[in-house]
């Protein structure tokens, strides 16, 4: 019993150290289902990441906070200038934003220093960088006059990409990308791109110190150093984050009108892999919102508010739309599903397959059970309703049962009543219950005409590794618009297997055609009407089949304010303050 | 004794090398992988040690839809016009990329179907063919005739190689970064493992103590008490450790309201539960283990003796089992330490403890190499510490060990 | 003894009409208007998430039990039986061989080393099967071992030898007999093993096909039914569970008291 009794007083240490810590002001705490990843802003490819980095990071732009639709607002950018072609951008930086740096053995004197444009550059150069592996990349891929050539030189071995990085030092960035002064960034762009400015207001285009970066090498993904309104001050790396209110910080004005921000002393973010103690976190008030998940069909009433006792709690239930939209996907190169290049008869009898199962799909369920009800909005067209282009967007064949018309198609394709149809492998993202739910409920209801469906849970990544290598026939797949615009959705279907995005494999002239003649026009009535044209294309072939469009949904509590569900922004917490009514 | 954590991390890295887990570099590179983005990740995770984006360049030409699929079989680089179209190939060894594309130039692969090949770069078309194939391994490069497609080149690392890098790595304890997160695995073990720790050890230590008291109480007792607890023992143990947890906290937490939900400040009253709900799922096995240990060394003749003498069953108990019951203790203890490092699956994922265990499950998710490589060394390690302790402990605490001794 | 085969012989009639279709008909079928239904008149022990049947699940969750049970534990007898016989029989290179490949899957923690497994073989009865099987043979193979070496010096083996009888037939009739009833002890302990271990990897996202009846996805999603106050399916899988692990682990004591007067527990 004393080796016992002496391996507990062993331990004992490491409990009352973290005991003794005591918090200045309680943090208002949120809890994630994902791994918190790190800082790292060119490896920023999760919401775990996003969210953390959304704090301490600061790019040129961001989302207008509060206000519907798309509205960008400046941040590290005072103002910018463009040419009338749109392919010149001078953008002058705000002369009062600091790098905060809370490490010890700080990078600078006071731990802090200007914002320089040469930060923007080298930043960006970084997301570019051949040799790293960055995940953000395509938000400046095809873009910027010089950048493509620099990741090209950076990928080509240690030599080439020292090279490369001590060249545009010296000459203050690249080609396209070059700071004209401290404060004065110049980018010249290979095309006119009407989203250039979003892409400027995501995770991936941030600005950081390079000093940063050379002083904490591959921890600099523990140790951020960002210009934003908090700064990390405790980190258990995945798992639990705690953000401080950076001293002296520059403020922002309230956009509802209250003091400069930011207002809330400390904000925590917590992993908590499993739905039911997050839901118990919430019911005992330690977190501040709450996604319903998939599982509890009985804490929101018709999707409107919240259950008994929550709602006399004076618990709130936000929703937002955002612009996504979930879709059943075929890989169109399958033989079963799919189209076979020279095969025209085969090819319109497996369209005629696709069609019957757009028919069969149970969408009343779906919305029910697997989206709470008020969850997502059944998808009449593939594009999100927020969209300007999606207004009079014409009705595809789906959204609505009729299990009638998909036998008769079903029929029609070679198999009457499913006979003759081999079993469809659905693959589905992961383990988790949703997807559980998702799969057992597409099976019951194609079940409904005689197709049947083997769901097929993939744990970890290796769902989106089977679908680059082609082997899924039949798969959901969210796909979120980075920026609102619909060339974003549209260009996954475009351009055959050559990009990385084309998850269906589809390849198809006609489309490739009219999307050429899209992407030329500027925003528009011509360019909805081109839209249209191309959604006709997809309804008729039909590569995947639009389910819904999800909606952010989000229990609140009473005692937080300011906070407003963002369908485009990552929870910035610089927004929210407590309300005087305590818990 | 110690093959046995290099036997270990062989199988893990066997087990990675077959492609069973995927390729991790398809997996790592995410939804929106180029093939350019698939190569610069198996340069970080080190399958190659040079990668270079778009060395040969492939344009088809010709009137109608037309496929072409870009592989790699038997040392030759194959294109192939979809489906089951005629296949070209060409022999890729001791030839150049420039070879290569000079053989395949203008070939007509079918009717009104022109293929065209050339090198990007007068540097790339020096480099032996095979390099490609490197490149395109597990990277399907579909084409057709409107953009053609950039072939990459690599230079890969042999898995022997590979292997003895990574084990010589292990050795120095230098555990690289995680596939997944990307985060230094080195210094996130130790912190994990004492999370981990602080749930088990209390808990193992008060599972151990009421399992020997309750024990030892059945065995005083005989009779009526016995039974009972050996009912009890036989129904707790019918109960699976999920029901356990869920129920308990649905009580203890939905209910009452008395503990957090989850690893928060101060740890150790986020700890209790788990702890008490560990006590309750654990302590009937342990009890019916110790019950009969105990009765065994009532049974021995000394203890016999003593009672004959007139020693009353308490004073037994006291006297003469309990100090040699010590060894099986102390033998259950030692085997359980580094399992406890590595705590409870369950508890750690329901009440969101950032412990080893939940790591090594994440990493058994994600396929995450490293990972399970840097987890399991470090166990081995210390289950053969255990071993060697327990070894060392025998004599100490077992007095007639001493006595030979 | 007695009364504890017949709760097992209850199981497994059970299981048999279920499999035929007897009993519980069509455990799986979803009821979208009739979600979470509490017990009553409709559903005897209501409904779970999907609107399926729970008493027709729990029914035929003893089938998947059975088998999971089953399968898996007679994997691991037969490959630790096979390997400890073997080891102590010859002895030598092959049982330091054996007793290493058993220390080193004791090094790994069984669970992680299921969950490692089902991850390899993917989602199915036969992976759930393997998993468990070659995770947990260790146990047996020792004890099988040390049995074995301690009967090969005995009087009635050493006269067979003497009698020059062939290995195999020494091992098929004079070992085997006397290890039967120990490894009718150990199966039932894998017994319950894997179907206990069926629940975590359940939980935890892997083993059985989505869509299996087992009570390891019934309990497995308890948290989330227990979160809104649904307890019916959790009460009737861990019911049922708990009575077929407990009968199993009677009869093994049963078996062990007639092995080993002294070291049963009593009752």
């Amino acid at each position: 019993m004393k080796t016992a009794a002496a391996l507990v007083l062993a331990c004992a240490p490491a409990l009352s150290a973290a005991a003794a810590v005591q918090q200045p002001a309680a943090p208002v705490r949120f809890a994630m289902g994902t791994e918190l990843g790190g800082f790292d802003p060119a490896f920023a490819n999760s919401m775990g990441h996003q969210v953390l980095q959304r704090q301490i990071y600061e790019g040129l732009y961001e989302y207008a906070y509060g206000q519907p639709g798309f509205a960008l607002q400046p941040l590290l950018a005072a103002s910018s200038e463009t040419s009338d072609d749109g392919l010149l951008w001078v953008f002058t930086l705000r002369a009062d934003a600091r790098f905060h740096d809370p490490w010890d053995e700080p990078l600078w004197p006071g731990r802090e220093r200007a914002v320089r444009a040469m930060d923007v550059v080298e930043s960006w150069l970084r997301q570019a960088d051949g040799g790293l592996a960055t995940e953000g990349f395509w938000a400046l891929e095809d873009l910027v006059v010089g950048l493509d050539e620099f990741r090209a030189q950076t990928a080509r071995g240690a030599d080439a990409r020292a090279e490369a990085w001590s060249a545009a030092r010296a000459a203050g960035g690249i080609a396209g990308l070059r700071a004209l002064d401290e404060r004065v960034l110049l980018v010249r762009l290979i095309r006119n791109e009407p989203d250039f400015l979003h892409r400027l207001a995501s995770s991936y285009t941030v600005v950081y110190p390079a000093e940063a970066v050379a002083r904490s090498g591959a921890d600099f993904v523990n140790e951020p150093v960002g210009s934003g309104a908090y700064s990390l001050a405790e980190w258990t790396p995945g798992e639990d984050a705690t953000f401080r209110r950076v001293p002296g910080w520059r403020g922002q004005p309230d956009p509802f009108g209250g003091g400069p921000l930011p207002h809330l002393d400390a904000v925590r973010f917590t992993r908590v892999p499993a739905g039911s103690t997050r839901l118990l976190m919430f019911d005992r008030g330690d977190i501040a919102t709450l996604n319903p998940s998939v599982a509890w069909d009985r804490l929101v009433v018709d999707g409107r508010e919240p259950a008994e006792p929550w709602r006399s709690r004076g618990v709130k239930l936000e929703m937002v739309d955002t612009p996504l939209v979930t879709m059943l996907a075929f890989q169109m190169r399958d033989p079963v599903v799919g189209n076979v290049p020279g095969d025209e008869p085969g090819n319109a009898r497996r369209r005629l397959l696709r069609a019957a199962i757009a028919r069969a799909l149970p969408y009343g369920r779906w919305l029910k059970e697997v989206r709470n009800s008020h969850e997502g909005r059944l998808a009449t067209s593939f594009l999100p309703p927020e969209l300007a282009e999606a207004e009079n967007a014409p009705a595809g064949p789906f959204a609505s049962e009729d299990l009638a018309e998909a036998r008769r198609l079903l029929a029609a394709a070679g198999y009457p009543d499913g006979k003759g149809l081999p079993a469809l492998r659905l693959d589905l993202s992961g383990p988790g219950e949703a997807n559980r739910r998702i799969g057992l409920i597409l099976q019951d209801g194609l079940a409904r005409v005689g197709i049947r469906v083997e769901p097929e849970l993939n744990a970890g990544g290796k769902y989106f590794e089977r679908i680059r290598e082609g082997k899924v026939l039949l798969f959901p797949y969210i796909w979120t618009l980075d920026w609102p615009d619909p060339a974003n959705l549209l260009a996954v279907f475009a351009g055959g297997a050559a990009n990385g995005t084309n998850f269906t494999g589809f390849s198809d002239r006609e489309y490739d055609r009219l999307f050429a003649a899209f992407r030329a026009l500027p925003k528009g009535a011509e360019r909805s009407a081109a839209a249209h044209a191309l959604l006709v294309r997809l309804h008729q072939e039909l590569p995947a089949i639009p389910l819904d469009h999800l909606r952010g949904f989000k229990l609140v509590q009473p005692w937080l304010g300011g906070y407003v569900p963002s369908s485009v922004d990552m929870l910035p917490a610089k927004y929210l303050y407590r309300l005087e009514t305590s818990r | 004794m110690a093959s046995l954590a290099v036997g270990v991390s062989l199988v893990l890295f066997l087990v990675f090398e077959s492609r069973i887990l995927g390729d991790p570099a398809l997996r790592t590179a995410g939804r929106r992988a180029s093939p350019e983005r698939i190569g610069a990740e198996r340069l970080r995770l080190g399958q190659v040690s040079e990668f270079e984006t778009g060395v040969l360049r492939v344009e088809a030409d010709c009137d109608r839809e037309l496929q072409i699929q870009v592989a790699v079989a038997a040392g030759s680089l194959v294109l192939q016009l979809l489906p089951d179209g005629p296949q070209t190939g060409a022999p890729l060894e001791g030839r150049s990329v420039a070879e290569v594309a000079a053989a395949l130039d203008g070939r007509v692969l079918a009717p009104g179907v022109v293929l065209r090949v050339r090198p990007d770069s007068l540097a790339a078309g020096a480099r032996p063919a095979a390099g490609i194939g490197t490149a395109l391994a597990g990277t399907p490069a579909v084409f057709d005739d409107r953009g053609g497609v950039r072939l990459g080149w690599a230079r890969a690392v042999p898995a022997p190689r590979r292997f003895l890098l990574r084990a010589s790595r292990l050795l120095r304890f230098d555990f690289g970064e995680s596939w997944d997160s990307r985060r230094p695995i080195g210094p996130e073990l130790l912190p994990r493992a004492l999370r981990s720790l602080a749930l088990g050890l209390p808990a193992f230590t008060l599972t151990t103590v009421l399992a020997l008291g309750l024990a030892l109480l059945a065995a005083g007792a005989r009779g009526r008490t016995d039974r009972t607890l050996a009912w009890l023992s036989a129904a707790g143990m019918a109960i699976s450790v999920l029901v356990w947890i869920v129920v308990l906290r649905a009580l203890f937490v939905g209910e009452l309201k008395w503990f957090p939900a989850a690893w928060d400040r101060p740890y150790a009253a986020a700890l209790v539960l788990p702890a008490l709900i560990w006590v309750a799922a654990a302590v009937w096995p342990e009890l019916r283990y110790y019950r009969t240990v105990v009765l065994e060394e009532m049974g021995r003749e000394y203890v016999q003796a003593a009672r004959a003498r007139g020693l009353g069953t308490g004073a037994v108990l006291r006297r003469h089992v309990l100090p040699n019951v010590r060894v099986p203790v102390l033998a259950q203890s030692l085997a359980i330490l580094p399992f406890l490092a590595l705590g409870s699956l369950l508890l750690e994922r329901v009440f969101a403890i950032p412990g080893l265990g939940g790591f090594a499950v994440d990493a058994v998710f994600h396929g995450d190499e490293p990972v399970l490589q840097a987890v399991s060394w470090c166990f081995a390690l210390l289950y053969l510490a255990s071993q060697w302790l327990a070894d060392l402990g025998y004599p100490l605490a077992d007095p007639r060990m001493r006595k030979l001794a | 003894m007695k009364r504890w085969l017949l709760v097992l012989g209850i199981y497994a009639a059970v299981a048999v009409c279920a499999a035929f279709g007897v009993l519980g008909a069509d455990p799986m079928r979803q009821d979208g208007a009739r979600l979470l239904e509490p017990p009553g008149a409709h559903a005897l022990l209501g409904t779970d998430h999907l609107g399926r049947d729970v008493f027709a699940q729990t029914l035929h969750g003893a089938r998947v039990a059975l088998l999971v049970g089953g399968f898996a534990a007679g994997l691991a007898v037969a490959l630790g039986a096979g390997l400890g016989v073997l080891a102590g029989w010859r002895r030598g290179w092959f049982d330091a061989l054996a007793g290493w490949l058993a220390g080193a899957v004791a090094a790994v923690p069984s669970v992680l080393l299921i969950l490692g497994l089902a991850q390899i073989l993917g989602r199915g009865f036969a992976a759930v099967y393997l998993a468990v099987g070659l995770a947990s043979w260790v146990q047996c193979f020792r004890i099988v071992r040390a049995e074995t070496l301690r009967l090969a010096d005995r009087e009635f083996v050493l006269a067979a030898r003497a009698a020059g009888a062939s290995d195999r037939r020494i091992l098929l009739h004079h070992l085997l007999p006397n290890l039967a009833p120990l490894l009718l002890v150990q199966f039932a302990l894998h017994f319950v093993f894997a179907v206990k271990v069926e629940v975590v990897v359940s939980f935890l996202g892997l083993g059985l096909p989505l869509g299996a009846p087992s009570w390891g996805a019934m309990i497995g999603h308890a948290p989330d039914d227990l979160a809104q106050h649904v307890w019916w399916p959790l009460a009737a899988a861990t019911l049922a569970m708990a009575g077929l692990v407990l009968a199993v682990h009677r009869l093994a004591d049963g078996l062990r008291e007639r092995l080993d007067p002294a070291e049963a527990p009593a009752a």
